[in-house]
């Protein structure tokens, strides 16, 4: 079965690295890259039938912040079953602490380096599928 | 201490008088039962400013501050010495002329050969010396410990931003690995790997920057803002052009300040608004003087009574205002790498200028509505 990835992050470097890496992990994924908050809603708003099965987003972006981008996510009802997995360099306590109220499923720490963070994602996608 | 001898009078009641009378050191008063003042010593009239002929009769209160008459200080430390037989005290005392001294008072209570108190000794002794000394360094410690805070934190951040880079090339490094015999893609990543170690130097650069920006750079000075402004301006002038930018201003005024850090302030944040603008950017500053009661962000700096406010508006793109506060902090970046460059240390290095200044900088926007950044200088 197919499954759909949203990539949501400004870096160009890491947008590479992790479509090479989800690639590798699972030749079955189809992943989109966001740029920024913005176009993921844009892409996320405009298209109800879009409903990807995982968002990776990433919270220190320009435009819109990952956050802000996240609470109108959850506003979506068609992305209701989707997993939001926040891909940052560092995991911000504050936001953390806020997973549920938040609505977050993962956490995903930009590891340094390829194998480490084809491993993690491998335990995202295993985790998701029990 | 130094021991008085003299050869076996000591029960001399004539000596015995003298050798209190001429200690100039300590303090050293007979009170009567009701805390009146009987006997005066030459220490006492050089602690405490009175003659014996004065004070003798009145009642040792009166070298206490109001405050502490008020709470009835005095006469708890009589009623200790009666309970326990004596009572000590250390305090802020006013000699003769009003002016303070910091006193160490042992009172202790005499008793007559059956065992009723009579009156009782009051020794002080003058220790504003050493408690200027103690309060100085406990005035030390305090700012040692905020700057060891700061360093802490700052090791935290700094290290934790330069792990990026070193992430990139990590991972960079093993994806060469892993396809290297595609020329064309390993020669991509060789030159991500040389940018990410570039940013990396960069980051080091600012780091030291930051840490070197001190309160003794040159000391304060006369600056005219005016002429800052001025200076920033002809720095700027080819972005200025470039950007079709406009610097509207206030005539501002000079300030005591450390120019050298006043200038780079300015450059900064002129610096960002240039920056983060879409386009024609327009950045407005104005200044005015205001007292301590207008200013009610920040209460830790209550001893000026004036401050000037110095405000750089922009209509750039602005922040949210979940950020007003965290943008000061170390490498906070709120923008894209690739379409604003930095290190995320300019606005950091701002906060440190204004500290070094006793003064603060706070920050307000919106995104796409443009952001305005206020400086507080005190002014005496």
């Amino acid at each position: 079965m197919i499954k759909e990835c949203l990539l949501v992050d400004d870096d160009t470097d890491d947008q590479e690295i992790f479509l090479m890496a989800i690639q590798q992990v699972d030749p079955n994924i189809r992943c989109t890259v966001a740029p920024d908050g913005e176009d993921a809603l844009t892409k996320l708003k405009g298209d109800t039938s879009y409903t990807p099965d995982y968002i990776f987003l990433d919270v220190n972006m320009h435009k819109i912040s990952g956050l802000e981008c996240l609470r109108e996510i959850k506003k979506l009802e068609h992305l209701r079953d989707t997993r939001i997995i926040i891909f940052s360099t560092s995991p911000d306590p504050q936001i953390v602490a806020k997973k549920k109220e938040l609505g977050i499923d993962d956490f995903l720490t930009k590891p340094p380096g390829f194998s480490l963070l084809c491993s993690e994602l491998r335990k995202i996608m295993e985790s998701s599928n029990t | 201490m130094d021991h008085v001898q003299i050869n076996g009078e000591l029960n001399d009641a004539f000596f015995y008088k003298r050798m209190v009378e001429e200690v100039e050191d300590y303090a050293i008063v007979l009170l009567d039962k009701n805390g009146l003042i009987q006997n005066w010593n030459a220490g006492a009239q050089k602690i405490k400013g009175y003659e014996a002929e004065e004070i003798i009769g009145k009642h040792f209160r009166i070298f206490y501050q109001p405050e502490d008459q008020a709470s009835h200080i005095p006469e708890q430390l009589i009623q200790t010495a009666r309970e326990t037989g004596k009572a000590l005290h250390e305090g802020w005392r006013i000699r003769k002329d009003g002016s303070r001294f910091w006193g160490s008072i042992v009172i202790t209570a005499l008793h007559n050969d059956q065992g009723e108190i009579v009156g009782f000794s009051k020794v002080t002794r003058d220790l504003t010396d050493k408690k200027i000394a103690e309060d100085k360094l406990q005035e030390y410690l305090q700012q040692l410990e905020m700057r060891n805070l700061e360093l802490e934190q700052f090791a935290y951040v700094a290290s934790h931003d330069l792990q990026e880079p070193l992430r990139k090339i990590r991972t960079f490094t093993e994806v060469i690995e892993n396809n290297f015999r595609d020329e064309a893609f390993t020669k991509r990543y060789f030159e991500k790997i040389n940018s990410s170690a570039q940013r990396m130097s960069e980051l080091i650069k600012s780091i030291l920057n930051y840490s070197r920006l001190s309160k003794n750079d040159t000391g304060n000075e006369p600056t005219n803002l005016n002429n800052i402004l001025d200076e920033v301006r002809s720095d700027y002038e080819l972005m200025i052009k470039e950007k079709k930018a406009t610097i509207v201003h206030d005539a501002l005024p000079s300030i005591n300040a450390i120019p050298l850090q006043v200038h780079q302030l300015f450059a900064n944040l002129i610096g960002n608004a240039l920056k983060f603008a879409n386009s024609d950017p327009v950045i407005t500053i104005t200044c005015r003087l205001l007292t301590n009661d207008q200013v009610k962000k920040e209460l830790s700096l209550p001893r000026h009574k004036k401050f000037l406010e110095i405000t750089f508006k922009d209509n750039g793109i602005g922040f949210d205002p979940l950020y007003e506060k965290k943008i000061f902090n170390l490498f906070q970046r709120l923008h894209n790498k690739q379409e604003y460059s930095g290190t995320g240390i300019g606005l950091a290095v701002c906060k440190r200028i204004m500290e070094n200044h006793h003064g603060f900088i706070h920050a307000a926007g919106n995104p796409g509505k443009g952001a305005s950044f206020y400086v507080y200088f005190p002014v005496e």
